[in-house]
């Protein structure tokens, strides 16, 4: 029985979205024009992006940022190889993580930090308990340098290894979205797996990690 | 076309934009795309066109809608164009149920919020439910893809979150990968 609404047409939204796309680049702030490649500040209680110009990210990264208790605020720029995470193998194979792919950031209002898993609709999450998260930092030490809400620790396993970065958050957001509008299929497809692969060596080059 | 099953048609539709994404020549991957960015402009305008026709009658015309927002083919095709007249939260909920109906009995989907581009969803599974965690996350996501694209963000509840286990001190039987 077919129901409402499910003949499965998500791989044309990718068609879709390069045609709409270039009409709704507008600063959330001001309003002014965005060019493709713009840039982002995070609000951290609804947990999204703000779309905003340069001038507008200028503005707040002055000294009065406190005054909006942090409301806005704008991305890290490092990008941080580390090394691999202490998981084992069976470890990870029961977190039935899509893709082999997850990225890991601490939400300050929510007081605790967030796991997300893209997929076919986007990302999925799961909380973490404060208990696990110190676990976890206790045998990976580098993650309590995450900065809240800005930041996230994207990891990938790729045949038994375990590649780890600390990123700004806007970029986990954008390989999610990319990985939405290439998957096809169960698992995602190769044009998934071929995407995560040419993200990953871009993070590595900013990262400055030997290849 | 008007004979194929629409599932079918969707399906080569997969294949044919993988295949053009594989074109090795960036140029003629770009016109293929740029023809189908066309005609789906052109398409879902002509698809606004007729909603706003039948609108114009006045109530006269919500059965109507209503039959056209309940066909399998034309809903998909008005929510892939942003214009189905049921909200985001009506779809995922009636995509929702559509997939409980396959789920072993005792099992329960249930939308719990919806505020675009975010979606809550809470689990109920029975007790020894056979259904796998991972196959039933992926399967809660594909009808909330396809129902209501405008979200991005998901929430599962209810699904045993297994990532707590990873959390216990690793074994000493050399976990640490290179």
């Amino acid at each position: 029985m077919i129901t409402p609404g499910s003949i499965p047409l998500a791989p044309l939204r990718q068609l879709l979205a390069r045609t709409t796309r270039a009409a709704q680049e507008q600063c959330e702030l001001c309003g002014g024009a965005l060019v493709a490649q713009h840039r982002h500040l995070v609000d951290a209680a609804a947990r999204r992006l703000v779309c905003a110009c340069d001038a507008c990210i200028t503005l707040r990264q002055g000294a009065n940022m406190d005054h909006e208790a942090g409301r806005l605020r704008p991305l890290p720029a490092r990008y941080v190889h580390c090394p691999s995470m202490t998981i084992s193998p069976a470890q990870w194979d029961t977190l039935d993580i899509p893709v082999d792919l997850a990225f890991v950031f601490v939400n300050s209002s929510a007081g605790r930090p967030v796991a997300c898993y893209p997929g076919p609709a986007g990302a999925i999450e799961s909380a973490l308990s404060l208990a696990a998260w110190s676990s976890l930092a206790e045998s990976n030490p580098w993650i309590g340098s995450l900065a809240p809400d800005v930041e996230a620790l994207l990891v990938r396993r790729v045949t038994g290894e375990y590649r780890c970065f600390i990123v700004p958050i806007d970029r986990c957001y954008e390989l999610a979205g990319r990985i939405r509008g290439a998957w096809s299929g169960i698992g995602g497809g190769d044009d998934v797996r071929l995407l995560i692969d040419r993200f990953f060596d871009e993070i590595a080059a900013l990262s400055g990690e030997a290849s | 076309m008007s004979d194929r099953d629409p599932v079918h048609v969707a399906a080569d539709i997969e294949r044919a934009i993988t295949s053009l994404n594989t074109i090795a020549d960036p140029d003629a991957a770009e016109r293929g795309r740029e023809l189908a960015q066309l005609l789906m402009s052109l398409y879902g305008a002509g698809l606004a066109r007729v909603l706003e026709i039948l609108r114009a009658e006045g109530p006269a015309a919500a059965t109507t809608i209503e039959r056209l927002a309940a066909d399998p083919l034309v809903s998909s095709l008005l929510t892939l164009h942003d214009m189905h007249p049921h909200p985001a939260a009506e779809r995922i909920a009636r995509a929702l149920s559509a997939l409980q109906q396959a789920l072993p009995a005792g099992a329960a989907l249930r939308l719990v919020s919806c505020v675009i581009p975010r979606a809550q969803i809470q689990v109920s599974l029975a007790d020894h439910s056979p259904v796998a965690p991972d196959t039933l996350r992926q399967a809660i996501h594909r009808a909330v893809a396809d129902a209501a694209p405008e979200i991005t963000a998901i929430d599962i509840d209810g699904i045993p979150v297994r990532l707590l286990q990873i959390l216990r001190p690793p074994s000493a039987a050399g976990v640490r990968s290179a």
